[in-house]
């Protein structure tokens, strides 16, 4: 698809995910979640996500992994080197191919147990993939190591940890087997400011150290920013604009990443709340009812007629630099 | 018109006192929005909730003053600050406002309880049209339950409520931490429009430091229970005078950065805070002093201070 970059890991075709809503009353809805995704995380990459609550970003963040079987369209990954289905793939199988895939959850509160003791929570999966004894032992010390928690925190329980020591835990379990892939879903937007430095660090680190590709779901450009070496951005279930990380933040082109942009906090609008280029006040429409055309016209200041009738098609104006857009 | 006065607030547990709010001032003058930062733990939060007198046991008022256009609210009995201060010169936005109204009635009922129960008077419908176009929002929606309302919504409908009575001072406490960055914008926006156009002044409190950067004229910094440094925003982001706040302002991912740094550790614990400066453990520039003894506020310009021993003026 695209000629730069290195080998890809895993790519997605025209992915959809759609869910149905029933209610008691009235019809059944369905909500796309996500509609018509393609994209690829190479070896080693860093990728980022971007959007607002109800992108669909965790559901691609989700297909990634193995956690959701898309709706149709096609996920290829080439996590042992040649191309694979995962989702053709039965039972055992499928759940042993997605062992390359780690995930590091948003909360760090609500993802492990607290009252499991943090040699557990490293244990006991290991132990479910048949690792035991002294293999599991090395393991343990070797992902302790991997995300700087000393050893003397294994026979803590969890509740005894800070957020930013269970935010590292969390990373530790998703490194248990060696993934050749970590999917982050806002690994930072529950701790605190001196902190996420802290866990971009770490992730960077097992990026760089352990050549682990990690995909990163985030609604914070600025993470993004610092992190990632290409983003997407996704809106109602759709994908606007992607672009390497330099070429994107010089040079924004959908009206909805420019309005993100525009919104996301900075420190150098001293006293001045910026204008934000937004139709009215409107918000993110639910994804059980997208709007015709365009899915962003109804917030967009640029809209025109052909935005209302006809849908844009993600085009490449510049080598990898791809948008949804009529204006472009 | 607000001001408070070595204020403490202490939780009692099997283990000790837990000093949440130690020794704290902090002065809000008339029509200014005032941000308050700090991480969680700070006592952020629980310095709002003492301003509310909404401090219930095991917390406890362990001393100080909170002065409000005069009087000490701290010292009067609960019956008569609900009376006078509560909601009517004095209301607060909560984290999550949101989810603060019950699901099972709708929005008008929920106004008119609270315009009823703080004694409104004057015509309940009247008002509450009013007051939801105040915030932006299409009076039908008062017709409405509050989950078909979106984040955004509900958040713009809680402000509108807290400003039912006119209060002279508006407390928000991370009033934007769940909601998008579009939606969030707007809000602040609301809250400098009620400023400017009702005068209201407001108490922000946030994490985010850059989001106050946007919004307030003074900015004080809090960690583990102490102001650290109060100042114009201007001075505070551009010329901060504490090592904590430079290190939070390096460690907040922005646009301008493209990279950021951590602070290395974590809170001190708060029932045993460490003898001297309580940032000492995690500060880069520390000196001897600074495990020794805690140190008082220092001016650092015109209505510029931070409590740091660097800043001590007999220290050359």
């Amino acid at each position: 698809m695209r000629p730069a970059g290195g080998s890809p890991l895993i790519e997605l075709k025209d992915v959809k995910v759609y869910f149905k809503k029933g209610s008691i009353f009235g019809k059944r809805k369905l909500i796309k979640a996500l509609d018509g995704v393609s994209m690829k995380v190479d070896f080693k990459e860093k990728v980022a996500i971007v959007g607002e609550t109800g992108s669909g970003k965790t559901t691609l963040g989700r297909v990634v992994v193995g956690l959701q079987r898309p709706t149709s369209g096609e996920v290829i990954a080439y996590f042992n080197g040649h191309p694979v289905n995962p989702y053709s793939l039965r039972g055992r199988a499928r759940k042993e191919y997605f062992k390359n895939a780690g995930m590091v959850y948003q909360d760090p509160y609500s993802a492990i147990d607290p009252l499991m003791r943090v040699r557990d929570v490293l244990r006991i999966p290991l132990l479910y993939a048949g690792i035991k004894g002294e293999e599991a032992e090395k393991r343990i010390k070797e992902v302790m190591s991997r995300v700087s928690l000393s050893e003397e925190y294994l026979s803590y329980y969890v509740f005894q940890l800070s957020g930013g020591q269970r935010q590292r835990l969390v990373i530790a379990r998703a490194l248990l087997f060696n993934p050749k892939l970590l999917v982050a879903d806002e690994p930072v937007s529950m701790l605190d400011a001196s902190l996420k430095g802290d866990i971009l660090d770490l992730l960077n680190s097992v990026n760089s150290d352990m050549g682990v590709s990690v995909l990163m779901v985030t609604h914070e450009l600025a993470v993004a920013k610092v992190f990632a070496q290409r983003i997407h951005v996704l809106y109602l279930g759709k994908i606007m604009e992607s672009a390497s990380s330099e070429e994107f933040f010089s040079n924004p082109l959908h009206p909805y990443a420019q309005l993100l942009l525009a919104a996301s906090p900075d420190l150098k609008h001293l006293k001045t709340i910026p204008e934000i280029p937004l139709k009215k006040v409107s918000e993110i429409p639910s994804s059980a009812n997208i709007p015709p055309g365009c899915r962003f016209h109804t917030r967009c200041p640029f809209a025109f007629d052909k935005c209302i009738k006809e849908e844009p098609p993600l085009k490449e104006v510049k080598e990898g630099h791809e948008v949804a857009c009529w204006l472009r | 018109m607000m001001r408070i006065e070595g204020l403490k607030v202490y939780f009692s547990t099997p283990k000790g006192d837990v000093r949440a709010v130690d020794d704290v001032d902090l002065e809000v003058e008339k029509g200014e929005i005032i941000g308050l930062v700090g991480e969680s733990g700070s006592g952020k939060s629980t310095l709002a909730l003492a301003v509310m007198r909404l401090i219930y046991p095991p917390g406890r008022i362990a001393g100080g003053k909170i002065i409000f256009e005069g009087t000490d609210i701290l010292s009067i009995p609960i019956n008569e600050y609900v009376r006078r201060f509560r909601w009517k010169k004095i209301a607060m936005v909560f984290q999550a406002s949101m989810n603060s109204f019950s699901p099972t009635f709708k929005i008008k009922d929920q106004f008119f309880e609270t315009l009823k129960v703080h004694g409104y008077e004057g015509d309940y419908w009247e008002r509450t049209k009013e007051l939801l176009s105040t915030v932006n929002l299409d009076p039908s929606i008062a017709d409405k339950y509050p989950h078909e309302l979106s984040g955004g919504q509900k958040q713009r409908a809680f402000i509108a409520l807290a400003i039912a009575m006119k209060p002279k001072l508006l407390i928000a406490d991370e009033p934007t931490t769940a909601l998008d960055v579009v939606t969030q914008i707007q809000i602040l926006r609301l809250f400098k429009r009620l400023r400017d156009e009702e005068g209201i002044s407001v108490l922000f409190i946030t994490h985010d430091i850059a989001l106050l950067s946007m919004i307030t004229d003074r900015i004080y910094v809090m960690y583990s229970g102490k102001v650290v440094e109060g100042g114009t925003v201007e001075d505070v982001i551009k010329t901060p005078a504490h090592p904590y706040t430079a290190a939070l302002i390096n460690s907040i991912p922005t646009l301008d950065k493209t990279s950021v740094k951590g602070i290395p550790g974590s809170l001190p614990s708060l029932i045993n805070p460490p003898k001297g400066c309580r940032f000492e453990p995690r500060c880069p520039v520390k000196l001897p002093v600074c495990s020794e003894k805690e140190p008082e506020m220092f001016g650092v310009g015109e209505k510029h201070h931070a409590a740091c021993w660097r800043l001590a003026p007999n220290r050359a």
